[in-house]
């Protein structure tokens, strides 16, 4: 039993997994409802609960995930439809755009919008490996741009900061 | 016999009338409603823009129109909508430039186009295939801009007959729909829709004052905003995506040759049938939630091979499979407002972002817009109308230039789109909460497209769950919990008879297989 279950799981792609945690989620929340919602309507009819329409969505969430995990024994082929291709896309050059991302959202309070749009243009161009004179025209004329139609024209205001 | 017939032409006759003259007013309404300066440039832009986005390689209406939609937040709602539904409907129109200069379509709508206009294109007449495309889109736009005018009153004052039971039907069968257009993944399609409607109901409850699954997070306490997971998912993850591929290749010895012929212009009208296929298959499927245009083209395409006028063999350069798909691909966006404005439903994700803006200003489109807020209808209408105008003069004045768009390095505007995804999903509200949401929504989408796992139903759901469960509590509040209404009202029930059907329907052919095999094995 042990080495078939084994044979199974190795046979698994991560999006089943994917799948898996993403029902498992739903299935956790579904439970946990009684304290995710406050106060929970205890004495509320069922048909009247506010936790009616969210339990009925977190249920649809975790049968279907499950049904498509066992469907997706098969390969899946990719959809017409207008959804994201991202067959070509090299994930790690992805996760470095999202780290470096995550500290621009960071550095935005800090540093203030221009500095670090400017910060964060240039390290994604190297990152990318752009030429320099792309790069440095890209990084400059860019933050500059949306600087002054952003924060002077439209007077987003990105709070206090060290800098500009 | 001839009695009766005067009996039916005097009764249609007086209905056909007030039509027009409804429409008629309705248009000179919806004129008068964009006639501001605001409006109007605002339309101008987001046609100039949709072109734009149409022509550059990777990006589409859909993150042009989730970036934008924050900005569109200290618009007039009709200003707001235009410019929208200019991105839109002028994406449609620059997709074909790529599709027949090299090879490589703007849209996944277009890749019919590509069939014959590139060999067209290769043949040295790259400017007959532009102005084919061009003059066939603007056919089909205009048609469902009038479609629109005259379908949508009459379904609205149908919709308006609706009550909790036939709008929780309503949604229910658009789901299933949506999910179906997904064939074999109806089941992650429907994970999706439930986790959009799931995080639809995130906040305090409206009717019940409990906080429902906000973790104690006060920014969570007004729910998950539309707006940055609409920017998250298409915006950032698109961006991502295209930071991360590598730069494609393409042969542009073409891009030179771009420009367009009168001559072209008026050689659509030589095949009405291939363009009366287009334009018929391009508004009934935009009609249906989720199918989209691009099922509406490759139909249109293949039906159009059947009787065609010209001789030369489709693929090779056919002009009638460039009028069939460019007619069935503009004349979806009519269709897909159609059940936005009367129905509430949006058709697709561009059309489930633009409702957005209805919601943010606090209009919620379903057949009481027709009598509370006309001039949005009306305007919307004209909109439509004048779109294709604007974008067929643009192109005209614009399209040599503007074929050369298609050298930019998508690389370069990945990271456009990322600092536009930052500052727009910030500007919503100002507030940083609404960047974590998109980035989050980002990674989300891009680990999604990795696994192949659908999103655009996440957004759709979570567009259409707050009027399900407003709904369905309605309903089961005044029927005591019953589920009687569902099944006691005609309309509630032929809808749930058509969502029975749709999701069994593989089990009722199998079955009508199996029968048939029987009966041909057993001679008896």
């Amino acid at each position: 039993m042990k080495p078939f279950l084994q044979a199974r799981l190795d046979s698994w792609t991560w999006d089943r997994f994917f799948l898996l945690a993403l029902s498992f989620i739903a299935v956790c929340v579904w439970y946990f409802s009684t304290q995710l919602i406050q106060p929970y309507p205890h004495n509320a009819n069922w048909f009247e609960s506010a936790a009616l329409f969210p339990k009925l969505s977190l249920l649809i969430v975790a049968v279907a995930g499950l049904i498509e995990i066992y469907q997706r024994r098969h390969k899946m082929a990719s959809g017409e439809s207008e959804e994201l291709d991202s067959s070509a896309a090299n994930m790690q050059d992805a996760i470095s755009m999202v780290l470096t991302f995550a500290l621009y959202m960071l550095a935005v309070p800090f540093l203030g919008y221009l500095v670090s749009t400017l910060i964060f243009l240039t390290v994604s161009c190297w990152l990318l490996q752009f030429n320099l004179r792309t790069s440095m025209l890209l990084a400059i004329t860019l933050s500059l741009a949306m600087w002054v139609v952003f924060v002077k024209v439209l007077k987003v205001y990105f709070g206090h900061a060290w800098l500009i | 016999m001839g009695g009766v017939r005067e009996g039916t032409q005097g009764l249609l006759w007086p209905c056909l009338v007030d039509l027009k003259m409804e429409f008629i007013d309705a248009l000179s309404g919806g004129f008068s409603s964009l006639s501001t300066l605001p409006i109007a440039l605002a339309l101008i832009i987001g046609a100039a823009l949709g072109i734009v986005v149409g022509v550059l390689p990777g990006v589409g209406p859909g993150v042009t129109i989730a970036v934008l939609l924050p900005f569109t937040y200290g618009m007039a709602p009709l200003g707001g909508i235009s410019l929208l539904l200019g991105v839109y409907c002028g994406a449609f129109y620059g997709g074909a430039v790529t599709s027949i200069l090299i090879r490589t379509p703007g849209e996944a709508s277009s890749i019919m186009t590509m069939f014959d206009g590139y060999p067209l294109a290769r043949q040295g007449q790259a400017q007959r295939a532009l102005s084919l495309a061009f003059m066939s889109a603007f056919v089909g736009g205009i048609a469902s801009a009038l479609l629109l005018g005259l379908v949508a009153r009459p379904m609205a004052s149908f919709a308006g007959k609706f009550g909790a039971a036939e709008n929780v039907m309503a949604i229910l069968l658009a789901a299933v729909c949506i999910g179906k257009a997904y064939r074999r993944q109806f089941p992650a399609a429907m994970m999706m829709m439930g986790l959009g409607f799931f995080l639809a109901t995130v906040g305090i409850d409206p009717n019940s004052n409990e906080q429902r699954y906000t973790f104690g997070i006060p920014g969570m306490l007004s729910g998950i905003p539309l707006v940055p997971v609409a920017v998250g998912l298409f915006g950032m993850a698109q961006a991502l995506v295209m930071v991360s591929s590598p730069v494609p290749q393409f042969d542009s010895s073409l891009i030179q040759s771009a420009g367009l012929s009168w001559r072209g212009f008026l050689e659509p009208f030589r095949y009405p049938k291939a363009m009366l296929k287009g334009l018929f298959l391009g508004s009934a499927i935009g009609v249906l939630p989720a199918v989209g245009a691009a099922l509406s083209t490759s139909l249109a395409y293949f039906w159009a091979q059947k009787g065609a006028k010209d001789p030369t063999p489709f693929g090779q350069g056919n002009p009638e499979g460039i009028v069939a798909a460019e007619c069935a691909n503009n004349s979806n966006s009519g269709g897909a407002m159609i059940t936005v404005l009367t129905l509430g439903i949006p058709g697709d994700a561009i059309t489930a972002i633009i409702m957005g803006v209805f919601v943010v200003h606090g209009i919620v489109p379903g057949p009481s817009l027709f009598t509370d807020r006309p001039e949005i209808i009306n305007g919307v209408l004209a909109s439509l109308l004048i779109i294709n105008f604007v974008i067929l003069g643009l192109l005209i004045l614009t399209v040599k230039p503007l074929a050369r768009l298609a050298y930019v390095n998508p690389r370069i505007l990945g990271l456009v789109i990322l600092v536009l995804s930052f500052v727009g999903s910030y500007s919503a509200a100002n507030s940083m909460y609404y960047v974590i949401i998109a980035t989050v929504f980002g990674v989300f989408g891009l680990v999604c497209a990795r696994g192949n796992i659908p999103t655009i139903p996440l957004i759709l759901g979570m567009v259409m769950g707050d009027t399900l469960e407003a709904s369905l509590r309605q309903l089961l509040g005044r029927s005591d919990g019953s589920l009687e209404p569902f099944v006691t009202r005609p309309m509630s029930l032929t809808m749930l008879i058509a969502i029975v059907v749709i999701l069994f329907w593989p089990f009722f052919m199998a079955l009508g297989k199996r029968f048939q095999r029987s009966n041909t094995s057993d001679p008896s």
